[in-house]
């Protein structure tokens, strides 16, 4: 009986030598901290509606134009034809 | 361990509510002791600040659903590390351990002294023993000797009464005890 004692106690120094605490790195408790606490930086983008506006109008605009300028010289050189 | 102050009451309940402030007293007041039991748990500085980070994460999601009751909120936050690192353990069953020993130690073995080297192969035998037990036992072993909680805080800890904690602590002496007389 006093043997396992004995036993247990020099077991248990050993476990006290063993088992200590082990400080983390103070870096890391202050970089966790912030992202815990921290709102995710989260920017939403929405589309540019005057730019999409701007882009069909000038298209629409050009292509009557187009048109117009095609018309004409249709309309031109079927004159000069007949 | 102490009973609750009134302060820590209010903070917890400001926690409860969302308060992110008051949630962070609670990570300072905590981190150190949950990091110690994964740093003993896993063995290696990089897995402790992986799973500590992961503790107070999932806290921090689940922080509102918080019952209060007597039991210290640090019994809460050790649960989550519990399962965490059995969590970790399971998908980690197939890779290698490296004992904590060996990231602090860098000089070879040739120019360590004798006696240091049987020491510090002591003190890897202990280590790896107290591994292998079961997560409960190595749980009373790191709340009573890493954090020096007596019986009574450890059984409010992990929910078992103080004469539970006494006897799983000496049939954890004499695992230990029976595992080093088989290798002897």
């Amino acid at each position: 009986m006093k043997i396992e004692s004995d036993l247990d106690e020099n077991l248990e120094e050993k476990l006290e030598g063993l088992l200590n605490p082990v400080a983390p790195r103070s870096s890391y408790i202050t970089e966790l901290q912030s992202r815990l606490t921290r709102a995710p930086e989260v920017s939403v983008e929405y589309p540019n509606y005057l730019i999409f506006i701007l882009v069909l109008s000038t298209g629409f605009m050009l292509g009557s134009v187009l048109l117009f300028l095609l018309s004409k010289i249709f309309r031109l050189t079927s004159k000069t034809k007949a | 361990m102490e009973k609750r102050s009134e302060q820590d009451e209010a903070i917890l309940d400001l926690a409860i509510q969302g308060d992110e402030a008051a949630f962070s007293i609670l990570y300072k007041d905590n981190v150190k002791k949950i990091y110690n039991y994964i740093y003993y748990r896993t063995g290696n500085m990089s897995d402790a600040e992986d799973l500590t980070a992961r503790v107070f994460q999932r806290a921090l999601r689940h922080i509102t659903r918080y019952k209060k009751t007597n039991v210290p909120f640090s019994a809460w936050l050790y649960r989550i590390a519990h399962n965490l690192v059995a969590n970790w353990h399971r998908d980690n069953q197939r890779r290698k351990e490296v004992p904590i020993e060996d990231h602090i130690d860098l000089r070879s073995r040739q120019d360590i002294p004798d006696h240091e080297i049987e020491k510090k192969q002591e003190v890897e035998g202990l280590m790896r023993a107290v591994r292998q037990l079961p997560s409960d036992r190595q749980m009373v072993l790191i709340l009573k000797y890493v954090e020096d909680l007596s019986n009574k805080d450890i059984g409010e800890i992990m929910g078992k009464s103080e004469g539970a904690i006494k006897s799983l602590y000496h049939r954890t002496l004499m695992d230990l005890r029976d595992y080093f007389e088989v290798k002897e």
